[in-house]
């Protein structure tokens, strides 16, 4: 057995469901050795009421069981909606098509033949294991995204821009030959999904200096830099304890250096040129188009050829020039998400902003003080 | 007819003790418990079956005959899960008379196995 697998089993909840008594015992005995916690019923009727103080995440049911067989057990499982999946395998000696068919358009997961086969019940409950896995992945990103929401300034849809955003830009990536060996089609699923964290460290910055209406004092905005090293910290302990998860690395890496520059002028390490990662370099600039694009209490939004402008002056300095040319080839689908995904007022054009510096908006964009 | 070398290398045991063991992965005491489970549950499900068929109720036999052979295949009695195969599919298809027939093959089996069980123990 491998005992990796065995370290996560163990934190899974198995309900077998059978009316066998020999079969519900080699269940018992084999999923207990592989580390799982176990519970079991003898039907269906008797499984349901198991679950009111037992939640199991994966079940393995027989299907002929008086008072409620497998199938009507997996309809009710599947029609109650349960804040989080559970994994159904029906375990049958009914093993014709039809049956196989039957059981899964009941809606379970997977379908096995009595009786079982150690090794082949071990790699089915990784299986579930892995999908159940994906399924914490996007809810605990969900769950971590919209507490940054909840305490940031910015509107509604500000989340949802940053990660279109750094999807098309990460989709263009995949284009250049330097790249393609980083930025493939998970790459970019993967800052997708992680790019809203950016932010998350917000949850730590006092409401005094995050919700300030005005241009934020030098000892302020050293605060406002924590937000960085806060939300490192969070995705760091994550990160140490699923180290398989690679979604939790890009978040940290994204969360903690996206407000690096490429010169090394950035915090909170003065990283320079390559030595941020390129997720962070991408989220960089799509997090800096955003701002310069959104109207804040101390400024107006700034029109798309504007908030271009501001970024073609600065390759090189703020952002890495592959990132700024990129910007350049998807500048009409950059434009196109802003349209789409503007919950303000259009800014009536050609609005000319309050009189400041490009240099300044781009400080401001990356909450440097005046 | 003979039975030929051939054929008797094909029958299965009527009871299969190491592929029993390795089913409940090497565990003797839990192999014996087992064995213990099932010979006490076997009587009862072939006096259920009997009453299932004095009463016709052909599904609730089909369903009995079921689980027999689903228990069968996990203690590596193979001939037994054949023969409640049988009486399964008999039942299903309501064929009274070919049940009648499978039944007393059963019977033999269950016999058979706790015969075997017995004399293991």
């Amino acid at each position: 057995m491998n005992t990796s697998d065995s370290s996560h089993a163990n934190r899974l909840n198995v309900l077998i469901v059978d009316d066998d008594p020999i079969a519900i015992e080699m269940l018992d005995y084999f999923l207990q050795e592989a580390g799982y916690n176990v519970e079991r019923a003898a039907n269906g009727k008797q499984a349901l009421e198991k679950m009111r103080t037992f939640s199991p995440r994966i079940i393995i049911s027989d299907v002929e069981m008086p008072e409620m067989n497998g199938i009507e057990l997996c309809q009710t499982v599947r029609e109650r909606h349960s804040t989080q999946y559970t994994y159904f395998i029906l375990l049958t000696c009914h093993s014709d098509l039809k049956s196989v068919l039957l059981g899964l358009d009941s809606g379970a997961d997977d379908y096995l033949s009595k009786p079982f086969h150690h090794e082949e019940l071990r790699l089915r409950l990784e299986g579930g294991r892995r999908l159940l896995m994906l399924e914490g992945r996007d809810m605990m990103i969900f769950s971590l995204a919209k507490l940054a929401e909840s305490r940031d300034t910015d509107t509604g849809t500000h989340l949802e821009r940053i990660r279109e955003y750094s999807k098309v830009l990460a989709t263009e990536l995949m284009n250049w030959p330097k790249f393609e060996c980083v930025v493939d089609a998970q790459f970019v699923e993967l800052i997708y999904l992680t790019s809203p964290l950016h932010d998350i460290g917000k949850v730590g910055i006092p409401d005094s200096v995050l919700l300030k209406p005005g241009k934020l004092t030098s000892e302020e905005f050293d605060i406002m830099k924590r937000h960085t090293l806060i939300g490192g910290e969070t995705l760091y302990a994550s990160a140490n304890a699923y180290p398989e998860a690679g979604f939790i690395k890009m978040a940290l890496d994204i969360t903690l250096k996206h407000h690096e520059r490429w010169d090394g002028t950035g915090y909170p390490f003065q990283l320079r040129g390559e030595q941020i990662p390129l997720c962070a370099r991408i989220v960089a600039i799509a997090d800096v188009y955003d701002a310069l694009t959104t109207k804040r209490v101390y400024k107006d939004a700034y029109t798309h050829e504007e908030a271009a402008r501001i970024i073609y002056d600065s390759r090189g300095t703020h952002f890495d020039p592959d990132l700024v040319d990129a910007f350049a080839n998807v500048e009409e689908q950059m434009r196109a998400i802003r349209t789409r995904l503007d919950d303000a007022p259009p800014v009536a054009s050609p609005t000319q902003p309050e009189k400041k510096s490009q240099e300044t908006e781009l400080m401001s964009a990356s909450f440097t003080s005046s | 007819m003979s039975t030929t070398n051939a054929e008797i290398h094909t029958i299965p045991p009527i009871f299969d003790r190491e592929g029993f063991l390795l089913r409940c992965m090497g565990n003797q005491a839990l192999a014996k418990k087992l064995a213990v489970v099932f010979a006490g549950t076997l009587p009862k499900e072939q006096r259920d079956l009997h009453s299932a068929i004095e009463t016709n109720e052909l599904d609730q036999v089909r369903r009995i005959a079921h689980r027999v052979r689903g228990t069968a295949k996990n203690i590596c009695a193979v001939p037994l899960a054949e023969a409640a195969f049988l009486v399964e599919h008999a039942a299903e298809q309501r064929d009274v008379a070919l049940l009648y027939t499978h039944l007393e093959s059963l019977k033999k089996q269950v016999e058979a196995i706790l015969d075997e069980l017995a004399s293991g123990a």
